[in-house]
């Protein structure tokens, strides 16, 4: 196995294992894709006004770059659905995407910065 | 001081005069209806910024002119607004689908707008012409909003918020209270305290001979 397929194998096992939960992204057209994927509900930041560091509510969602057949791209309108608590079977709650994608141009993986949303009235 | 009776009825004012658009930090509603809570992921915070004490012949002995400046906090967020009951249901073609996404308003400008429109019920709560006293218990003169500054949209966590500073200045007078000792005791405890003068009465003349402090024993 060549170092590519190597990664490609760890990845499989680091993103999609036993700790994956489900997350389905749906494309500007339309189109939905359910992939397995890490999902940080939490994250550290720095709040530039005050410089205090907060734990902030962001999901964070890492998904296998060669599991998607599409990867969104700046400027896109993407929705992503994931689990609202970290279980498989539990209820979905959906975002969208604002921010870049992180790696989207790179070999291996994509992170997801998601936010909120609300019903259009 | 007397500054700080302003910062409460700011408060006040605040809390009163915002019908669920916002959410007065420190004021105790007594109660909203659902309807009138819509709205509350905008805040109001009104701090004490500055003050200025120019001095005058009527200010040594008299009441001091307090040329107050608050400084009052406007914080707006919002989510992004998107069609998500189409995105959510089973039954939804991928055309509705995407409708649903080229119809979505990003949270930046909700966030920019809600806080314009922030910015103005605050402003027309604050300068209206039945407050312009600040309160019912002291007369505060040339109550004004002097200036407005708004940051730039911000990500913070899954919403984006939007804050804003607005200066509030007015002139009050303060009255000094003067020294007030205070006794306490080794365990922090307030005591009284007793003050007792030695008076001397000789030949019809008054003499004050000492003034005596003392504190009362912690029982």
């Amino acid at each position: 196995m060549d170092l590519r397929a190597q990664i490609e194998s760890d990845l499989e096992d680091i993103l999609e294992g036993d700790f994956g939960l489900p997350v389905t992204l749906i494309s500007p057209a339309g189109e939905s894709v359910t992939v397995m994927g890490q999902v940080a509900y939490d994250t550290r930041k720095f709040d530039p006004l005050t410089g205090a560091e907060m734990i902030i509510n962001l999901p964070v969602v890492t998904v296998r770059r060669s599991s998607l057949p599409a990867i969104p791209a700046d400027g896109e309108n993407w929705s992503v659905k994931i689990p609202s608590t970290p279980t498989v079977t539990g209820d979905l709650t959906t975002y969208v995407l604002e921010k870049p994608v992180e790696h989207g141009r790179s070999f291996g993986w994509i992170t997801l910065y998601l936010m909120a949303a609300e019903q259009l009235v | 001081m007397n500054f700080q009776t302003v910062k409460d009825n700011l408060v006040t004012i605040l809390g009163a005069g915002a019908s669920g658009r916002y959410r007065t930090i420190g004021y105790q509603p007594q109660g909203d209806s659902t309807e009138l809570t819509a709205n509350l992921n905008r805040s109001v915070q009104v701090f004490y910024a500055r003050g200025s004490f120019p001095k005058s012949g009527a200010g040594i002995r008299g009441p001091i002119r307090h040329e107050m400046s608050f400084r009052i906090e406007l914080l707006a967020s919002k989510a992004a607004r998107v069609d998500l009951a189409a995105l959510e249901s089973f039954v939804s073609t991928p055309a509705q689908k995407a409708t649903a996404l080229a119809g979505l308003q990003h949270a930046a400008s909700l966030a920019d707008d809600s806080a314009d429109e922030l910015m103005s019920i605050v402003y027309g709560v604050l300068m209206d012409n039945s407050d312009m006293d600040l309160g019912p218990d002291l007369e505060v003169s040339s109550r004004w909003i002097s200036s407005y500054s708004k940051d730039a949209p911000h990500p913070r966590g899954s919403l984006v918020t939007v804050t804003g500073s607005m200066d509030l200045t007015g002139t009050i007078y303060e009255t000094l209270s003067g020294l007030e000792a205070l006794n306490v005791d080794s365990e922090g405890v307030i005591q009284p305290t007793t003050i007792s003068v030695d008076v001397v009465n000789d030949d019809d003349e008054l003499t004050l001979q000492g003034v005596t402090v003392t504190n009362a024993a912690p029982e």
